[in-house]
């Protein structure tokens, strides 16, 4: 039972499977928020900066009519007796003063298209521009912070008479052509202006109203896309859940119909030791009270025959037990430890000591062994069993049996085990044949007798352990088996 | 020294050729016949120490000292009675030695949780067997001081 709840667990498996698909689909939606997410800021703040380029190409623009306005016009009719004033519509010989010709060009262009609102604003405005002074906090702001910095323009994005607007406000520099005209105008309230002074400001009010709904209905498209991809996504993942918990369901069915034919195998092997073991004890009991009882009765020839059954008896348990034995190392679980080989070898030859003595072998170890990743139990099997057969097949005068082990190569580090003899050998043809089980290549009686499962059951134990064995031998020689344990 | 009490012994095993050489070697190791009696299967085994059934007026039935219980049983095994015994009150201070051919890691952790006092695997050897046991004699009958009972 234990090992046969450890070989399958597939509701574990499946449950797995549904948790991956679960994370995979979160994944997906996370995903989709992040990639919306930074479209809809990266799309703002390439608005924003347009929106700021624009703004201070058109204040540029504005500035630079005026000051040619100025320069070219105004300064050249300067004391040709017309008049430079702000009411110049409702007088004769009048021509525009450069700030109020400037409003009224961009007021002209807003109308047109723009929706741009312009404003020029000072705290010393001339007294017929009722709304000279700065009328909001963002004016007052811009007024305060370009006079400390008249290089930097001031900017906010802000909601401007109810709707989103850039407000943009740099500084109204006073240039050489104007100086001279606003400290000798007679309503001019302050007269001492240098060149390069802080006049006022010139704020573009640049509209965001239009590029909003631009941005909005552009990114409305691409998030309809993106959820169409999703939604495209999800029946895929839901197409191929059903998929996996289709083949989940015929693995499950698999695994359990694995489970119930291990059980069975796992039964037969009890019944195999146990019903089948029953009556052999009985025929060796029978013949073993025969030979006690019926001692003087017997003659010499049936108390042989006897003997002979006893000893078949004997024999056919070892074969039960055997075939037990590797049914059950096939199946139950290997419990991996680190295991240093030194010690591990010494408690066998330790317990092998007498099969040592009796064949007057020696056992050379002449490296350090490694330490490895193994089932210890299984793996004391293993060099047991090819210890064994290293000491029992041997004919030789000096016999030894040496145990060593190679490195793989740079990259692997898991070492190649060896245990070599001197001894006779296998024929080239036989090589593979020792590891069948019941397989023996001598007869009964040689070599001290087995029942030809041991190198199954080493070849079993190697292959749970992900590992590999292999043989090299020269008849009349030696013999040395190689493994690695992975 | 105290008088050497003899001590019953019931044996519960469906195989003859098993219960005779058990009883072989006993008898060999010096019990007396009349202190062992034999059940061959659960049921018979329950009704022997609960004297009912077959058992009910039956003069021969005796408090066991020791049971000598086989796994592998037709009808009621030897886990059901090992279990029955260990959970009632009046017999759970008998000795159960389980004797069984089952080599199960399962059977052995099974039983000793029930409350087998050991648990012997049948040697398949004739001599061995005979000689397990004697030593199973020697110790519970010899050497171990059990309860008296009532």
């Amino acid at each position: 039972m234990v090992f046969l709840m450890n070989t399958f667990s597939p509701k574990l498996r499946f449950s797995t499977q549904n948790r991956d698909i679960f994370l995979l689909a979160l994944f997906m939606v996370i995903g989709l928020y992040l990639i919306i997410k930074h479209f809809t800021s990266l799309t703002n703040n390439i608005v924003k900066s347009t929106a700021l380029q624009d703004a201070a190409m058109y204040s540029e623009a504005l500035e630079e009519f005026r000051t040619i306005y100025t320069a070219q016009v105004v300064n050249r009719l300067v004391g040709q007796g017309i008049e430079i004033s702000h009411d110049y519509k409702n007088k004769e010989k009048a021509i525009p003063l450069p700030a109020t010709l400037s409003m009224e060009l961009a007021d002209a262009i807003s109308k047109k298209s723009t929706h741009t609102l312009s404003r020029l604003y000072s705290d010393y405005p001339f007294p017929w521009r009722t709304e000279g002074g700065p009328q909001d906090a963002f004016e007052r702001e811009a007024l305060a912070e370009l006079r400390r910095n008249p290089e930097k323009p001031f900017y906010k994005f802000e909601n401007y008479q109810g709707l989103p607007y850039l407000r943009y406000a740099v500084a109204d520099l006073l240039r050489e052509s104007c100086v001279d005209c606003h400290n000798n105008h007679p309503e001019s309230p302050k007269r001492d202006w240098k060149t390069g002074d802080v006049r006022g400001v010139l704020e573009v009010n640049w509209p965001m109203e239009t590029f909003n709904a631009q941005i909005k209905s552009g990114l409305e498209k691409s998030k309809q896309m993106l959820w169409v991809i999703t939604i495209f996504w999800l029946m895929l993942l839901g197409w191929m859940m059903y998929r996996i918990q289709r083949y989940s369901k015929v693995l499950n069915e698999k695994a359990n119909e694995l489970a119930e034919s291990n059980q069975e195998l796992d039964d037969f092997a009890y019944i195999a030791s146990h019903d089948l073991k029953e009556p052999l004890r009985g025929i060796h009991n029978y013949s073993s009270i025969i030979i006690e009882d019926y001692q003087d009765k017997l003659d010499s020839e049936g108390k042989n025959r006897l003997t002979t059954l006893l000893r078949l008896t004997k024999r056919m348990e070892n074969l039960i037990n055997d075939l037990l034995y590797f049914s059950r190392v096939g199946r139950t679980n290997i419990n991996l430890e680190k295991t240093d080989l030194n010690p591990l070898i010494a408690e066998i030859t330790d317990s092998l000591q007498v099969l040592i003595a009796e064949n007057e072998v020696e056992i050379r170890i002449e490296q350090t062994l490694p330490t490895i990743f193994c089932d210890q139990v299984k793996i004391q099997e293993v060099f047991h069993n090819l210890l064994t057969n290293a000491i029992k097949y041997n004919d030789k005068e000096s016999k030894w049996v040496e145990i060593g082990f190679q490195t793989q190569s740079e990259t692997e580090a898991n070492p190649i085990l060896y245990v070599r003899d001197n001894g006779i050998g296998i024929k080239e043809n036989h090589i593979e044949k020792v590891f069948k089980l019941f397989k023996r290549l001598h007869g009964r009686s040689k070599f001290g007798g087995g029942t030809g499962a041991g190198l199954t059951i080493v070849k079993k134990i190697i292959q749970r352990h992900g590992g590999k064995i292999w043989i090299e031998s020269t008849y009349n020689q030696g013999t040395t088996f190689f493994f690695t344990i992975n | 020294m105290s008088v050497k009490i003899s001590i019953n012994i019931l044996m519960v095993e469906d195989s003859d050729i098993d219960f005779e050489v058990t009883e072989r070697a006993l008898l060999k190791a010096g019990m007396k016949k009349e202190n062992l009696f034999r059940c061959c299967d659960g049921d018979e085994a329950l009704d022997f120490l609960y004297r009912r059934g077959d058992f009910e007026n039956n003069e021969r039935v005796f408090r066991p000292g020791i049971i000598l219980l086989d796994l592998n049983m037709p009808g009621t095994d030897g886990r059901e009675v090992l279990n029955e015994i260990k959970t009632d009150e009046n017999l759970k201070d008998i000795p159960v030695l389980i004797l069984t051919t089952s080599t199960d890691e399962r059977d052995i952790e099974s039983c000793y949780k029930m409350g087998a006092n050991t648990y012997i695997q049948k040697p398949v050897n004739f001599s061995g067997f005979m000689e397990a046991v004697q030593r199973i004699k020697d110790f519970w009958v010899e050497v171990a001081i059990l309860t008296k009972g009532k």
